[in-house]
């Protein structure tokens, strides 16, 4: 059997936001595979955006660990979680976070420059489809196109893991489909393992393996032997 | 109470960003620190000069002429221009204060009728009647250890005088003490001036009856000008050497210069101070507001109006602005006691007035509101424009488009890195910002290069002036002139390598309506121990005939070669000659005419000598302390001396100069860079979450401060080669005559000392990126 690329073992997290201690999470253990499309989904609160945010190495637990290819993020010192960042994985927020005095084509950019072997940023762009749009602004794009760019940026660092934040948050109904349906699609043609956290339980029905939190535990892992198609979903 | 909480915020604003705040309440500070010291410091010498004159009635008009009866001169009075005319005795002797070397001493007459010029008795009793008495002035005294009760000898004609010390004054006419116009700063171990009954200098010099000096204070509605022309008119051929205003007198004349200085930098420099504040507070508040875009939708939208929010911005500026001005007005009115001190002990002026003006708060108030309050609505204007719903939804980006860069050099633009591209595409997005930091540095540039143009100009003043043109060490000034006996009983006396007679007169020179009076010295027209340099550098002899001018009096008189100039002397018995300019010289200490013996025979006549140049490792002050002729001798290694000495004053105001030049630099670059990062906190995380290191972003940020720098190098360059020409336009005179020559080793030095500025600054930033907060920036909409 495949070893899994990540896994999360007996994960807590605690914030103290004044004299109040929130637990973000509370003992989450889960383990994702190559080539996997996983949806995390709860309400908000439920710690799924801690969970992602440790997984890449963004933020720390409070205690467990989290292993990465065998190799444990907790042992990393700040250099060697930069270089986790940096060559292993995608992120995909839901606010885009582009650089918005770059152009499309340098957003992507951004991110291929400091990776030894980046896919071609002509590549990723006619795959996200805006290989025509690729000298715009942000400022000059829809929510869409900037969420394509984005996508594109993470893509394009061919990273190990593309962990995606509510990536159809900001979008509207049709524009949200298409985006998901392009992560499923760079999923299979790249094998690129793909996170997506979400709120909208609709989501779901798109992943190999669905982790549904609640109130910072995981509390359901669902296996989807036939995960529909993103046109085919509905909320 | 409905804004208590939004008091609060604005607190933690200033809490969050103390290091920002504290960099421009200095700048604040400073500038109004400048204000109210400078003009406290100003009113208090102008009034305690003004009381000064008039409780010691200090002349307005000054006449000097060969030896008249002192009844002609008290009669001059009768011009209608005159209300009072007094006759007197000027005459510079040596005195023996127990040294190796003799100082000058100006014996000055006084007696009971006197009204004119009256020194002020520090301590002891004026010389009464015929006794043997003198008053020194008082920090001639104390630089000779001199006291009440001690015995000087004046050694008058040769002969060794014993009088005793009556009493220490201090006179509006040595106020700035200072020999000649040649000796710019007071030197008072070497120079002094004592008074001493006029019958019994009559009887000392020989001259019972006759005075060589009148005073005069003019008739009520007449002006100094016209009294003077008077003057000379009525003793035009009686002998006159020079008539000279108030204006023109050297005390006066010296403590004028600095208090011009004073007042113009009184209100010039507190207002560069506030606007470069004001620039800085609009940076931050504009950009305060776009941040706070929610926050003010939020305001909005529970039921705060367009005041109240913009009265929320208008707070910071005016809590900034407040407290830098009560900082700066703290420290100011602290420091107005001692400096006040500082200058009156420069010029020795006895404290009239020590007032603290206390409308200058009133000034420095207005002043922090148009600036600070001024510039905070203007910035906050933006907060008008938005609207509750607006501000609700996620921001638009900004928009982008191509910059100067990329259009005009495609070429240049995509063999750049990618890492200079993201550089060079924010700085040329945030271009008013950009500007902003350039200017600083430039304006940085230029305040921390002065000091060094002005070292390296005042080297090559006095490397040149002493090492290529005035090449003797001493120029020795004879009472009565003398032939060449007179030079070969000198060449007795003093061991001397090489000895240069010269012939100097007093003259009268004139090109249309300009004058000045000049003392003209002749000297043989292969003369080593003096020599000249034309106005592009090149050595010139002096003239057979003709006359060689320095620049400054040149540019007075509004002529150059070819252009001739009118002369007249009462060794010509006021007849006029004119004369060809042959050449304008550089010279920078003093300023003078020129010409060979022959001219000057052709002038006047005469054929003797005045005095001698003298180069000598001897002490030749001390070999002629007894000389029976000798008026005065010039030791160009005592003016270096002195001028050392004031040379370590000079570096603590330049220092000064460039520690201000560093807090602006640092107040201006430190605040446009910690918005930059403020600004880019989301894009920073974002790059951060890719896989840049912290390094890596804090690369970004130091290539764009270096390109702020180095552009603000080169833009500095010009400003401050502008700014020194303006400088030196507005402060040549007689005495000093700047040359607006740069050492290119000043830019240098100025140039490194900015980028030390610039790495403290990103030093202090460093630690801004290092604390960006990932999470937070990515997720939260709320500052």
């Amino acid at each position: 059997m495949a070893e899994p690329i990540i896994e999360a073992h007996h994960l807590t997290k605690i914030y103290n936001q004044g004299e109040v201690k929130v637990e973000a999470l509370r003992d989450v253990s889960l383990q994702m595979w190559p080539g996997e499309f996983a949806v995390i989904v709860g309400p908000s609160g439920s710690g799924k955006s801690t969970l992602l945010n440790i997984l890449g190495g963004m933020d720390v637990p409070t205690s467990g660990e989290v292993t990465y290819r065998g190799r444990s993020l907790q042992q990393m010192d700040e250099a060697q979680l930069t270089d986790y960042r940096r060559n292993e994985i995608g992120f995909v927020f839901q606010l885009y976070n582009l650089l918005s005095a770059l152009t499309a084509r340098e957003n992507v950019e951004l991110a291929t420059e400091l990776v030894a072997e980046p896919l071609g940023i002509g590549e990723v762009m006619d795959r996200v489809g805006l290989q025509q749009r690729m000298e715009h602004f942000p400022s000059q794009m829809s929510g869409g196109e900037q969420q394509r760019v984005a996508i594109a940026r993470a893509l394009a660092k061919n990273p190990g893991l593309l962990l995606c934040d509510e990536p159809t948050g900001a979008l509207d109904y049709e524009t949200g489909i298409k985006i998901l349906g392009l992560l499923r699609e760079l999923n299979r043609d790249y094998g690129t393992t793909v996170a997506i956290i979400t709120h909208n339980l609709a989501v779901a029905d798109m992943g190999d393996r669905v982790f549904r939190m609640r109130s910072g535990r995981i509390t359901q892992v669902q296996e989807n032997p036939e995960p529909v198609a993103a046109e085919e979903i509905v909320w | 109470m409905v804004m208590q909480t939004l008091n609060r915020r604005l607190l933690r604003t200033v809490r969050n960003s103390w290091l920002q705040f504290t960099a421009l309440v200095v700048i604040i500070a400073l500038g109004l620190l400048s204000l109210v010291l400078l003009t406290n410091v100003y009113q208090n010498m102008h009034v305690s000069k003004v009381e000064y004159y008039r409780q010691q009635s200090f002349a307005e008009v000054f006449a000097s002429f060969t030896y008249q009866p002192s009844g002609y001169i008290d009669r001059l009075d009768n011009l209608p221009e005159i209300r009072r005319s007094e006759g007197r005795i000027v005459s510079d002797i040596r005195v023996d204060v127990g040294r190796d070397t003799h100082p000058t001493l100006r014996l000055v007459s006084i007696s009971d009728e006197n009204r004119l010029n009256r020194p002020l008795t520090q301590q002891g009793a004026l010389p009464r009647g015929r006794s043997r008495e003198v008053a020194l002035l008082t920090r001639f005294a104390e630089a000779n250890d001199i006291e009440v009760g001690d015995s000087v000898e004046l050694i008058i004609r040769g002969e060794p005088f014993s009088v005793e010390v009556s009493a220490l004054v201090d006179s509006p006419e040595f106020v700035y003490a200072i020999e000649d116009i040649k000796n710019p700063y007071p030197d008072d171990t070497n120079f002094g001036v004592a008074y001493m009954d006029l019958n019994l200098l009559q009887d000392l010099l020989g001259v019972p009856g006759q005075v060589n000096e009148a005073t005069f204070l003019t008739a009520p509605g007449v002006s100094w000008d016209e009294a003077r022309d008077a003057v000379q008119e009525r003793m035009e051929g009686r002998g006159l050497r020079s008539v000279i205003t108030r204006d023109d007198q050297l005390s006066h004349f010296m403590i004028s210069i600095e208090m011009d200085f004073l007042q113009q930098f009184s209100f010039a420099i507190p207002l560069v101070f506030l606007a470069i504040a004001a620039a800085i507070i609009y940076m931050l508040i504009s950009r305060l507001v776009k941040s706070d875009r929610v926050v003010i939708g939020v305001l909005k939208a529970t039921g705060y109006d367009n005041r109240q929010v913009l009265m929320h911005y208008l707070k910071y500026a005016l809590f900034l602005g407040f407290a830098g001005a009560a900082l700066g007005m703290a420290a100011g009115h602290a420091f107005v006691g001692p400096t006040t001190e500082l200058y009156m002990e420069f010029f020795e002026l006895p404290l009239m007035q020590m007032r603290y003006d206390w409308t200058f708060i009133v000034v420095g108030v207005v002043l922090t509101l148009i600036f600070c309050g001024g510039t905070g609505v203007w910035a906050a204007r933006d907060v008008l424009k938005i609207s509750p719903a607006d501000a609700m939804r996620p921001p638009a980006p900004p928009p982008g488009q191509r910059n100067l860069l990329e259009v005009s050099f495609p070429r240049l633009w995509e063999r750049m890195s990618f890492s200079w591209k993201l550089v060079w595409r924010h700085l040329l997005r945030n271009k008013k910002r950009f500007a902003l930091a350039v200017l600083g540095v430039a304006f940085t540039f230029t305040v921390v290069f002065f000091p060094f143009y002005a070292l390296g100009v005042i080297d090559i003043m006095f490397i040149q002036q002493f090492e290529e043109f005035e090449v003797y060490d001493y120029a020795v000034s004879f009472e009565q002139p003398v032939g060449g006996e007179g030079i070969s009983h000198v060449g007795e006396l003093v061991q001397a390598e090489l000895i240069e007679p010269f012939a100097e007169y007093p003259f009268n020179v004139s090109r249309g309506w300009r004058e000045h009076n000049v003392v003209v010295r002749a000297l043989s027209t292969d003369s080593t121990l003096q020599r000249f340099e034309d106005a592009r550098g090149g050595i010139i002899e002096v003239p057979a005939s003709g006359l060689l001018i320095s620049q400054y009096l040149a540019e007075e008189l509004g002529v150059g070669p070819g252009d001739r100039l009118t002369l007249s002397s009462h060794v010509t018995d006021g007849e006029e000659h004119t004369v060809e300019v042959q050449a304008v010289i550089n010279q920078y200490l003093g300023s003078g005419i020129y010409m060979s013996r022959g001219q000057m025979n052709r002038l006047t006549g005469q054929h003797d000598h005045t005095g001698v140049l003298i180069q000598s490792n001897d002490d030749v002050k001390a070999a002629l302390q007894n000389a029976a002729n000798v008026a005065s001798i010039y030791s160009t290694g005592d003016l270096i001396d002195v001028f050392d000495e004031f040379m370590g004053l000079v570096i603590v105001a330049y220092s000064t100069l460039i520690l201000i030049g560093g807090v602006l630099g640092f107040a201006i670059l430190f605040n446009t860079t910690s918005v930059s990062i403020e600004e880019r906190a989301r894009e920073f995380s974002s790059m951060r979450v890719l896989g840049y290191s912290q390094g890596e972003v804090y690369q970004a940020l130091v290539r764009e401060n270096i390109l702020a720098t180095a552009a603000g190098v080169i833009l500095g360059i010009p400003l401050s080669r502008a700014s020194v020409h303006l400088l030196v336009s507005m402060m040549q005179t007689e005495m000093f005559y700047l040359p607006p020559v740069i050492n290119p080793g000043s830019y240098a030095i100025a140039g490194i000392l900015v980028g030390i500025f610039t790495a403290v600054v990103m030093l202090a930033v460093r630690v801004r990126v290092h604390n960006l907060n990932l999470l937070e920036a990515l997720s939260s909409r709320l500052t």
